[in-house]
């Protein structure tokens, strides 16, 4: 999956968007409007995107958008866009 | 007092015959004198006190007329009651006693609302649309015209039902959501992002069919 498709599924997935610019290195879970709804949104699009099913231990082993797109890529998500 | 007639005497149409015999209005204002619908044999094997007057089609109204909308199925509601409108018909909005109706709700022309809804407050429900039986629609919800809410439903706060969108049994909608028009939520289904126009929904969360 590219790192640009996910982090366009964070965007739309959160309720409101953070002051700044999501990018890579941005770190979820320190967003504001970071929640379980959130987790849910972007676990679904990722799966529908990449075939991927993301689990809740996943979220907990990453930080960023960049290292959950690794583990993504890990677990042989490809990118259907 | 006016002649009040269902239009569709399906298993919707014979349910509404049922609500409006507990509004204050029934014996009043108006009184059920039957049933419009294109099958004449439609109310075959059921017990009612009134018929199946006529076809849509071919009903002439008059001044002293009531209609409700009782059509259950989307594909034809609209077309069916805009030419008995267009021939002069007057459908009346339609609130069950037993509904709960907070401050600022706004039912526009047609609407049915069944027992035990409850639309909270500052909600906009558009013409023609009908909530069934323990639905809930949230604060600033906006149900569109001509939708559907079937039984059970929960559109909740800031949601919004697009023009002719379908909600089936037991569908949730989540805060701030928008169901686009002609859009269908499959039965129990949880919507947790928008539903682009025309899309059909299905499952928790909710996804495209297509």
């Amino acid at each position: 999956m590219e790192l640009e498709a996910l982090i366009k599924i964070f965007s739309e997935s959160l309720e409101e968007l953070p002051s700044s610019p999501i990018d890579s290195a941005t770190r979820f879970k320190d967003l504001k409007a970071w929640d379980s709804l959130a987790v849910l949104t972007v676990a679904d699009s990722v799966e529908i995107e990449s075939g991927v099913l993301l689990k809740k231990e996943d979220f907990l082993e990453s930080e960023t958008i960049a290292e959950l797109q690794a583990l993504i890529l890990k677990k042989g998500g490809i990118s259907k866009g | 007092m006016k002649a009040l007639y269902i239009v569709g005497a399906g298993g919707f149409g014979r349910e509404m015959y049922s609500w409006l015999q507990d509004s204050d209005a029934n014996g009043k204002e108006w009184e059920v004198c039957g049933f419009l619908d294109d099958n004449l044999k439609a109310l075959e094997g059921f017990d009612y006190p009134v018929s199946v007057c006529g076809t849509i089609a071919d009903h002439v109204p008059n001044a002293q007329n009531l209609y409700l909308c009782a059509l259950g199925d989307r594909k034809y509601k609209q077309s069916l009651c805009d030419a008995l409108t267009r021939k002069g018909a007057v459908f009346m909005t339609f609130v069950h006693p037993s509904a709960i109706l907070g401050k600022n709700v706004k039912l526009d022309t047609g609407v049915v609302i069944c027992p035990r809804v409850t639309l909270t407050c500052d909600v906009k429900v558009g013409p023609m649309a009908m909530v069934n039986c323990h639905s809930t629609i949230g604060h600033d919800a906006e149900v569109g015209a001509w939708s559907i809410i079937s039984a059970n439903c929960d559109l909740t706060g800031y949601a919004q039902l697009g023009e002719g969108a379908f909600m089936g049994s037991g569908a949730r909608v989540i805060p701030g959501k928008k169901v686009g028009a002609n859009a269908v939520v499959g039965a129990g289904s949880v919507v947790i992002r928008d539903v682009p126009e025309g899309t059909t929904v299905f499952g928790n969360p909710a996804r495209s069919l297509i």
